[in-house]
């Protein structure tokens, strides 16, 4: 097709009318020239003007040739369809409406999960713009064969990324770290507090190259930025910041003038140069918001270490970001960056062979590591994707209900179409048009719904930029008109199956309507449907409910601060010296004026079995002694009951002076009581069979501690626990504060900074903290499943609704010859009662199956048997879901038994 | 009404309007029908009218293009000319319409 053919052809469409006019104008020219020709040849003018038009032809079928001739009837008949689709939806707005709202709800949920994800994939990290020049350049680590991790880069390798002027046009490298704010006496807080000098806050801090911020493509919204310093400059560094937006906008109160004024970082006073865009967090996501950029070279003053890292290339603890010369795509990169990453593990170990890699790829929010190249969770996916198809499936049978509803309510239309010759293809093609068109209303509609609840809310996910972006336009169009098409077709060809005398027989009131028995089998499949797609999100309310059970609120959680070092070897290897670092610390921490105590928690949370030792078993208990019993092991430091407000019930605690307390356990009060009964389980023995060498052997109860009587919930308060003490020194420190956790914060990461400031600082939360947001996490995923439980349920009462009410409305003569004949009211809502009745029962039998798949499939991604809650829980959803069909068949079936008998035999 | 007349070969139409607009330059849909009719000698059974049909697929085509003007009887019509396009696809279809009729002549002249 060349241009100028399909500008003819665009005409021909747009400018239909002036091209018939024309044709017209031009065919009446001819018949004059042609009348005038037999005149002069001595005809009559009534002769004359005969023999022209005989000699012309049929004039309309040559109109109907030209119009084939354009070639643009197809488009056309497409157009006069959707008009005629808008003037009969504008008809009845309000049906229209209640259809789109109900399709719109089944592809908005589609629209949601895609753009979710979409913007997980392919949006760049919050607070920049998606940029096609922006790579990523990523450290990969395959030592292990079929596994990946990431890997941080040295500063001597990103030096050799960066000096690839052919490839980038910039690298930016920067590496973050806990750090304690002090704003002063600035704070907003601090003038409320009584102008106290120090004001400390815990944030995080990114020692950026100087070409940090121009490479991402973000300027400071004030001030102008980081100065442009070599990190390896030798003379004493700026010390000099950008603060992110948060940090401005609570500690600054948003003065206009922040910069140039100070605040300071682990102690040292820095000077403001910059404010970062609001949502910009740097192109990690994740971590403190409350951070503040700095020039590389401020990190070894600022974090007390030595500017060694500069030189070695084996301190790797740079991300990278690169920009791309125009013109270079980010694959042509790669076999340069291979061969500069192996020559850094030569460089880094050259004894060993590292399989050190590297990758560049376009940089988005969420891939700040490559993919581990583990095998996805196939059943977890599949049990994910459940819902929301179950969800479609549901909108979808509801919808196509509703339109097949439609297309029987104008069967008498659609009769005398095709008796006056319309085409079947032709009408099935107009009902389709008007499904798709509606569905395409509704995808806008649920799209729309979308970007306003992001609007609304889109400050309130820190971590990733959610965008509505032309694949979430492309996707949920593409959805909406398939759905449209594919649900609207079966309504459309049902209805044009009819034979006119039917419908005609039907009109004159002699035969009662013919039951549309697609109508039934959508009610049927969409009870079914329901069940397993509210049972999926029963299971997971329940197993929620489950899990706050076991999140007791609590006392002492507000007193209790969780503090975690990285101790991972890649920052030291745990020998003498990181021994007394953390001895060191312990002491520092525990000499805080508010401090009580502090133990050093050990994470050994495994599971293993025990046999109780055969002169210790006694009747009373309730389990099989001869079987081997599962027990959760934990380690307990001395001082750790006491510390978690665990009541010591009976026996002792475990001997501090003892480096161990060999063999000693202490054991739940629920053990105690199921395995001893009333007797006294102190002295008792068990032997365990446990991988770890430290639980193996011979092991004798000292004590007996009630975890369900704790201040705190120390994780799990679980029932089958046994308690081995523990003297060993780690990174996770529990602390106990004498009055609220929350404002000694400051105080332990200062502390941490002034004593072990090479540990990093993983994180200082209060239990209070981790439990509250636990348990909001918790309640929101079950509102999230008890919405679209409810939705299900609501979506598939209007389908039965919708059912009843067009056999109803078809019924309505019938029903009034009846309650003319005297058929009480109690009869005629019994017949559309138990019709509601069968389509439910049916829908019921095969709900229960599916529901049965479900339960299997719940269990199988658990790992577990099934379990009765579950069947208890698919039993009674089926009641509910039984009920609320009944009640959508009861209330069309009531306005049935109301109709007045003189006004049906009215109508037609 | 004369038996002898024939019907236009089918998908002759085309080609003979080409041929028509390629021999005598500009013409108006009626004189085109004449002009054929006369050509054929009246032995052509040609609805006249049949002709605008065509000559709209001809257009969309791009091998003709057109032009209001006024008519020898002092009636606003449309003009049709052949455009280079055109010129090219007569060439090319008098060629098939030789070679076609090549063909059927030596089976016809085939003797046993």
């Amino acid at each position: 097709v060349t241009p100028g053919r399909l500008r003819l052809w665009l005409r021909s469409l747009f400018f239909r009318r002036r091209l018939e006019r024309e044709l017209q104008e031009e065919m009446s020219a001819h018949l004059a020239a042609s009348t005038e020709r037999w005149l002069a040849l001595g005809l009559t003018p009534e002769e004359a003007r005969r023999a022209a038009r005989r000699e012309f032809g049929n004039r309309h079928a040559i109109e109907e040739d030209a119009r084939d001739a354009r070639g643009t009837r197809g488009i056309e008949s497409v157009i006069a369809d959707l008009r005629f689709a808008i003037r009969f939806f504008g008809r009845q707005p309000f049906s229209t409406l209640t259809m789109i709202a109900v399709f719109a709800l089944g592809i908005g949920v589609n629209s949601a999960i895609f753009v979710f994800v979409n913007s997980l994939v392919n949006s760049p990290p919050p607070g920049m713009s998606r940029q096609d020049s922006l790579v990523r350049i990523r450290g990969i680590d395959q030592r292990r064969p079929g596994y990946t991790i990431g890997r941080e880069f040295s500063y001597p390798e990103y030096r050799e990324y960066a000096s690839q002027q052919g490839l980038f046009s910039a690298v930016a490298a920067w590496t973050s770290a806990d750090v304690v704010l002090d704003v002063g006496t600035h704070g907003l807080h601090a003038a409320q507090a009584g102008n106290s000098e120090e004001n400390l806050h815990s944030g995080a801090a990114t020692y950026v190259t100087a070409n940090y911020f121009q490479v991402l493509g973000v300027r400071p919204i004030l001030g102008a930025g980081l100065p442009a310093v070599a990190p390896d400059d030798a003379a004493a560094p700026p010390l000099v910041a950008v603060i992110s937006y948060i940090v401005w906008d609570q500690y600054f109160g948003a003065a206009p003038d922040v910069v140039g004024r100070t605040l300071k970082v682990n102690g040292y006073p820095v000077t403001i140069v910059g404010v970062a865009p609001r949502r910009f967090n740097g192109a990690r996501t994740g971590g403190s918001q409350v951070r503040v950029w700095l020039p590389l070279s401020a990190r070894p003053q600022l974090q007390r270490t030595t500017a060694s890292f500069l030189r070695d290339y084996d301190t790797a603890i740079l991300g990278l970001v690169g920009r791309l010369h125009s013109g270079i795509e980010a694959n042509q990169t790669i076999p340069t960056v291979q061969a500069i990453a192996s020559r850094a593990a030569q460089q880094a170990a050259p004894d060993r062979s590292y399989a050190l890699s590297t990758d560049v790829v376009a940089l988005v929010a969420d891939n700040y590591f490559p993919p581990s190249g583990e095998a996805p969770d196939m059943v977890g996916r599949a049990t994910s994707l459940l819902i929301p198809v179950l969800i479609v499936l549901i909108t979808c049978t509801n919808v196509s209900t509703l339109l097949a509803g439609l297309a029987v309510a104008r069967r008498r239309e659609i009769a005398v179409r095709l008796s006056l010759g319309a085409g079947r293809r032709r009408i099935v093609r107009q009902l389709v048009t008007e499904s798709a068109m509606l569905a395409f209303a509704a995808g806008a509609l649920g799209l729309f719904v979308i970007w306003m609840l992001l609007r609304i809310f889109d400050s309130s996910i820190p971590d990733m930029e959610i965008v509505v972006d032309w694949r979430a336009l492309a996707f949920t169009s593409g959805f909406a008109v398939a759905t449209g098409i594919v649900f609207g077709l079966s309504p459309a060809l049902h209805a044009t199956r009819l034979a006119l005398s039917d419908v005609l027989k039907n009109a004159a009131g002699s035969v009662v309507a013919q039951r549309s028995r697609l109508q039934s089998g959508l009610v049927v499949a969409q009870i079914a449907l329901t069940q397993p797609a509210l049972l999926g999100m029963g299971a997971l309310i329940l197993e929620m409910v489950a899990d706050l059970g076991q999140l007791p609120a609590s006392g002492l959680a507000d007193r209790i601060l969780d503090v975690r070092f990285n101790t991972n070897p890649r920052y030291g290897a745990m020998d003498q010296n990181r021994e007394d670092t953390l001895r060191r610390l312990q002491t520092r921490f525990a000499a805080l004026p508010e401090v009580v105590g502090v133990v050093a928690q050990e994470n050994s949370d495994d599971y293993f079995h025990v046999l109780v030792h055969p002169a210790d078993r006694v009747a009373g208990g309730d389990v099989d002694f001869d079987t081997n019993l599962p027990v959760r092991a934990k380690a307990a430091p001395p001082g750790y009951f006491s510390l978690m407000g665990i009541p010591i019930v009976r026996g002792r605690d475990f001997d501090a002076t003892l480096d161990t307390d060999h063999g000693a356990v202490v054991i739940g009060a629920d053990l105690a009581r199921r395995l001893w009964g009333t007797a006294d389980p102190i002295g008792r023995r068990f032997s365990s069979a446990s991988p770890n060498q430290r639980n193996a052997g011979r092991l004798t109860v000292v004590g007996v501690v009630d975890e369900t009587k704790a201040g705190t919930s120390g994780g799990n308060g679980g029932d089958d626990r046994i308690f081995f003490p523990s003297v060993r020194l780690t990174g996770h420190l529990l602390i106990r504060t004498l009055g609220p956790a929350e404002p000694v914060i400051p105080a332990i990461r200062s502390a941490a900074n002034t004593e072990a400031p090479e540990l990093p600082l993983l994180g200082v939360t209060t239990l209070a903290a981790t439990e509250a947001s636990r348990r909001r996490s918790t309640v929101r995923v079950m509102t999230a499943a008890g919405g679209s439980g409810a939705l299900a349920l609501f979506l598939s009462a209007i389908g039965t609704y919708a059912v009843v009410s067009f056999a109803v409305g078809q019924r309505v003569r019938e029903i009034g010859l009846r309650t003319a004949l005297g058929a009480d009211r109690q009869q005629v809502v019994r017949l559309f009662l138990f019709r509601g009745l069968r389509l439910s029962l049916v829908g019921l039998g095969l709900g229960l199956t599916l529901s049965l798949v479900v339960v299997r499939l719940l269990a199988v991604a658990r790992g577990q048997d099934v379990q009765a809650g579950t069947v208890g829980l698919a039993a009674l959803i089926a009641c509910v879901v039984t009920g609320v069909a009944l009640a959508a068949s009861w209330i069309p079936a009531r306005r049935a038994a109301y109709i007045d008998p003189l006004d049906a035999l009215r109508t037609e | 009404m004369s038996t002898e007349k024939t019907e236009v070969p089918y998908g002759t139409l085309d080609l003979v309007i080409l041929k028509t607009l390629d021999t005598m330059g500009a013409m108006h849909g009626y004189s085109i029908a004449r002009r054929i009719e006369q050509v054929a000698d009246n032995l052509l059974r040609l609805s006249q009218g049949s002709i605008y049909p065509a000559l709209i697929r001809l257009e969309q085509r791009g091998w003709i293009r057109t032009e209001w003007g006024i008519s020898e009887t002092n009636r606003r019509v449309k003009f049709y000319s052949l455009t280079a396009a055109g010129t090219r696809q007569l060439r090319v279809e008098v060629a098939n319409w030789e070679r076609a009729t090549a063909l059927v002549a030596k089976f016809l002249e085939a003797k046993s």
